[in-house]
């Protein structure tokens, strides 16, 4: 059987780090209409329990902590979740121009940098930091790890390929 | 396959799907909400009274029940916090977010020209203590949206490190009835338990902070 059959443009590592981040940027949204959708969801669970119960990146981390402060600004869950929208649609619509043949190794590094230096800080003695503490952050972790792997070796074949 | 094309199109079904359950979660808040009220409720001290009201907007009236006259529309607190100071009112405002979630905020309102200002945001007025200062509890959010059961609260808390959700602590703070500035706070695990008169309004600044 042969896999990528019709596949246009060959999926690189730093491509699918690309759309992990995007979605894994959605992960903030998500949990923001769960929670307007059903408040007792995640009762028993703060949003950091809950952010690292799904392996989600320092990006999300981030985001979850600017959005509770447009929050705070705006007092509206429709702002700060439309805001997240846009910015993650930019991110989508932009990477490519951003990490393209000019700037492509150097987005590449950035961006194994940035997987590297999460996977790091899962690894932290935090409070909330339990890298293994559950399936779903194991499988976070491994895709990270995978997605670092397919870049570095991204960056392998480009210097390969100039040698 | 153009696996670029599949994600920013994952974002714009998510936003649209957003669309609609806000607008359902706004309609049903609504909805939730269509009680009957026509409360009135006078300041003492001024001529001034908070009305919530079914078929008038909620806000501050000046005048009598029926013909009071709308001086400023919103919602404010009428039976813990309306201290008046000189050609000040302090009291609480409630505010609403989009689906619901009720926060609170201390302002001030000058009685000549009906300007609000705000003094602080997530604080409570709870009245004034033998002294005369103003009582506040700051960090605070409304215990029916307590971030214990609300998560949009949880997430809204992470915006300020004076609230604490996890310890449902909060910051005493008494402010200066003539200025509004903070003159002493500290902070108390207890301060939301129903001791709360009898520990900080019944004494003075100077024995709570003796």
């Amino acid at each position: 059987m042969k896999f990528g059959v019709g596949i246009r443009k060959k999926l690189t590592g730093a491509d699918l780090a690309v759309r992990v981040v995007q979605i894994a940027s959605l992960l903030p949204v998500l949990y923001c209409l769960a929670a307007s959708g059903y408040r007792g969801l995640f009762a028993q669970r703060g949003v950091f329990a809950v952010l690292f119960d799904l392996g989600m990146s320092v990006l999300p981390r981030w985001e979850a902590l600017g959005l509770s402060a447009l929050y705070r600004l705006t007092s509206s869950e429709m702002v700060f979740t439309f805001t997240m929208l846009g910015l993650a649609l930019a991110w989508g619509l932009l990477s490519r121009p951003l990490l393209g043949e000019r700037r492509g190794v150097a987005g590449r590094k950035l961006l194994a940098g940035l997987i590297a230096a999460d996977l790091v800080l899962r690894l932290l003695p935090l409070r909330y930091n339990l890298a293994f503490g559950s399936a779903m952050a194991v499988v976070g972790f491994a895709a990270r790890l995978i997605c670092l792997v397919l870049v570095v070796l991204d960056l392998l074949a480009h210097r390969r390929q100039r040698a | 396959m153009d696996t670029k094309f599949t994600t920013n199109a994952l974002v714009l079904v998510v936003a649209i799907f957003s669309a609609i359950l806000f607008l359902f979660s706004i309609k049903v808040v609504d909805l939730s909400d269509r009680t009957a009220v026509n409360d009135y409720y006078p300041i003492e001290g001024t001529d001034l009274a908070v009305r919530y009201s079914s078929l008038s907007p909620n806000g501050l009236y000046q005048g009598g029940q029926t013909t009071g006259t709308l001086v400023l529309e919103g919602t404010f607190g009428h039976d813990w916090g309306a201290a008046v100071e000189g050609n000040s009112l302090y009291l609480n405002e409630y505010t609403s977010t989009d689906v619901g979630v009720m926060l609170c905020q201390l302002v001030r309102l000058d009685l000549t020209t009906h300007e609000k200002e705000l003094l602080r945001r997530d604080t409570i007025l709870r009245g004034r203590c033998a002294s005369g200062e103003l009582v506040c509890l700051g960090g605070y959010l409304i215990p029916v949206d307590f971030p214990a059961t609300n998560s949009l609260c949880r997430l809204y808390a992470m915006s300020s490190p004076e609230i604490r959700p996890e310890e449902a602590g909060a910051v005493v703070l008494y402010l200066s009835p003539d200025t509004g500035e903070v003159l002493w706070s500290v902070r108390d695990d207890r301060a939301q338990e129903d001791d709360f008169e009898s520990r900080y309004l019944q004494r003075t600044l100077q024995e709570v902070m003796g």
